[in-house]
């Protein structure tokens, strides 16, 4: 039989057995940790020179320099410049001697939410052109990425922009001075679909007052496609008896474009993320049809306007070409239709072209899953 | 006491003793994580700054307009300072506005163009909110360290006005000048003017968000990026007589345009601090 003193021994050494153990096993929380030693010049990390220190409960003095090659943790420095045990300076959290208060310890962590493999919805209900002198486009735009690896993603976006107008600035040019912005420059971007791919090359964290952790990444994304145009043909005006005749435009068809942009995501949960972006949306302009009449339709048509007749009752235009749209009068102020036709014809008839870019603040959510 | 009771006991120790290690091990995980965040490499409260500032005009209109800045700060808290600017604005008009002028003729009425005043001499002051400190991990175990920021100041700016359509001198004098490549003073300004219509000092509010990332061994030295926007009162005159404009009468008959609001200048800016 065994006597107490025994029982006590023999529990005591399967306590001290089982206690690196204990600290050993990885558990979910646990961070990776990368061992350096420390050195008074090494202070790249805002969490290398007081993280060590606060982890260990009886490391209140401060390291000193001669302290720094104790990187063993059976370096006689350890044990005889800490109060901390030597026992403790021996164990190793996940590796880590975070008991040895003359290690410096670099703490990698490891992100709390995997991308690779994941699809994200990320919606942006307001993308504001921030770069509009002879335009102004405010839309809702929507993008569907899926992470093919932690950092490299494929993406769609597709919006459409439901406040397209020539600015403020050119309605004044036009209306002081006469002068407009060339037709190719002042062309109004309605929709777009592009596909290409997003890269998230740095990842960081933030604290907000100390007190909320965040994480973001930094976004970089580029993708290809096309999209709709169209170009204002009469301006608004408000007639002698008040009545406010609306702007009219034609379509001007689609054109190839090309988006490169760069931003934040910042991560709320495993689920959610904000994001914040600027995109420069680049496409071509080149006046060449309104309504899918090219000039010599839209020639013929202002022909048979002098002549009386509606534009839609021109034959041998071309296939594609809409004269029903220059056509007929709008209820809401009487404006006849048939007016567009020679404005339009002005537009086409002047050749112009331009690269243009449109720059856009893109707010918005996305959901991970 | 018997066998069966010690050896309850001792499997009663050992459980215990784990399940502390295991909620310690729990602590430090926590602990370091926590540490890891919150404590900052660098501090900046209690600290000033010495700083200048270069910035462009974002979108121009009718002027172009570029910024340099000299700063004065104090970092009252980490994440509050209180930041004194004062510079000189440089710029012209943009070709859109050029265009203009080269049609000038003496001719008829006309109205200046809105949004056409250009800064010169300002000084702000202003409220930095910086309460978000963040680390960008770029390459390997290397990081930046940086504050996004919010600043709301005001002040006073100095403005000056180049008139698309008033020239002084008469048609041949303004075409000429214009036919000869704008050299010499711009008869379209009127730098003498004390009406206010083509100098004025004007209440300046300033509003711009920014990162700074800050650098050196105790953050002594920051890189600033950030989009300021300037708002000042604009004004300008309609119904000119052009043909009655002249150094003594720089509004030709003009008279200020009603409820005009006011122009704002969209700056990208780029500024190191040193801070002390």
């Amino acid at each position: 039989m065994l006597s107490l003193r025994d029982s006590l021994f023999i529990a005591a050494l399967l306590n001290a057995a089982a206690a690196p153990l204990a600290f050993a096993a990885p558990t979910p929380g646990d961070a990776p940790v990368l061992l350096a030693q420390a050195t008074p010049s090494d202070d790249d990390d805002e969490d290398e020179d007081d993280a060590p220190a606060a982890a260990t409960p009886a490391s209140d003095e401060p390291t000193s320099a001669s302290d720094a090659p104790a990187a063993s943790p059976a370096s006689p420095a350890a044990e005889g410049s800490a109060p901390t045990s030597s026992a403790q300076a021996q164990q190793l959290v996940s590796g880590a001697p975070l008991f040895n208060p003359n290690v410096k310890v670099h703490v990698i962590e490891k992100k709390p939410y995997t991308d690779k493999g994941t699809f994200e919805i990320a919606i942006y209900p307001a993308a504001v052109q921030i770069n509009g002198k002879f335009t102004q486009t405010i839309g809702s735009f929507g993008s569907l990425i899926y992470h093919l690896q932690e950092n490299f993603a494929l993406q769609i976006t597709g919006g459409y922009n439901w406040w397209n107008v020539e600015s403020g600035f050119n309605g004044e040019l036009v209306e002081k001075y006469r002068v407009e912005a060339q037709a190719a420059t002042s062309l109004l971007w309605t929709w777009a679909a592009l596909g290409g791919v997003e890269v998230t090359p740095f990842n960081g964290k933030f604290v907000l007052f100390d007190g909320i952790l965040g994480r973001f990444s930094f976004i970089i994304n580029g993708g290809l496609g096309a999209g709709g145009t169209r170009h204002q043909l009469k301006p608004q005006t408000t007639r002698a008896d008040g009545v406010v005749s609306e702007a009219t435009y034609g379509d001007t068809g689609v054109k190839f474009m090309g988006s490169i942009g760069a931003g934040f995501k910042v991560q709320l949960g495993e689920h959610v993320a904000i994001r914040l972006e600027v995109r420069d949306v680049v496409y071509t302009a080149r006046m060449e049809t309104v309504n899918g009449c090219s000039l010599t339709d839209l020639t013929a048509m202002d022909a048979a306007v002098i002549g009386g007749r509606e534009p839609n009752t021109v034959t041998g235009l071309s296939t594609g070409c809409l004269s029903d749209s220059f056509s007929g009068v709008r209820e809401e102020d009487g404006y006849r239709h048939s007016s567009d036709a020679k404005l339009a014809k002005n537009l086409v008839q002047t050749q112009s072209s331009d690269v243009l870019n449109n720059v856009g603040l893109y707010a918005g959510v996305s959901f991970i899953f | 006491m018997t066998r069966k009771t010690l050896l309850m006991l001792g499997c009663v120790v050992l459980t215990s003793s784990s399940a502390a290690f295991a909620a310690e091990e729990e602590d430090e995980g926590e602990l370091v994580e926590k540490i890891v965040v919150r404590n900052r490499l660098f501090s900046v409260a209690n600290r000033f700054e010495l700083g200048v500032n270069a910035g462009f005009g974002l979108l121009s209109r009718m002027t172009d307009t570029y910024v340099l800045n000299a700063s004065v700060a104090y970092n009252i808290l980490e994440w509050l300072a209180l930041e004194v600017r004062g510079g000189w604005a440089l710029g012209g008009l943009t070709s859109v506005a050029r265009a203009i002028q080269d049609d000038y003729s003496a001719s008829g009425t006309a109205s200046d163009a809105s949004d056409a005043w250009q800064m010169t001499g300002h000084g702000v002051l202003g409220l930095r909110f910086q309460p978000i400190y963040g680390k960008l991990n770029l390459f390997g175990e290397g990081s930046l360290h940086f504050q996004f920021y919010l600043w709301v100041g005001g002040g006073v700016t100095g403005l000056r006005k180049e008139s698309l359509v008033a020239c002084a001198g008469g048609s041949s004098s303004c075409t000429q000048w214009l036919a000869g490549g704008r050299q010499g003073a711009s008869p379209f300004t009127f730098d003498g003017d004390t009406s206010g219509t083509f100098n004025k000092i004007s209440p300046l509010g300033s509003l711009a968000l920014g990162f700074r990332f800050l650098f050196g061994r105790e953050a002594d030295h920051s890189f600033k990026l950030e989009a300021r926007s300037w708002s000042f009162l604009d004004s300008y005159l309609v119904g000119i007589t052009k043909n009655q404009v002249s150094e003594a009468n720089p509004t030709g008959g003009g008279t200020e345009a009603p409820g005009v609001g006011l122009t704002n200048v969209m700056t990208i800016d780029l500024g190191y601090a040193f801070i002390f």
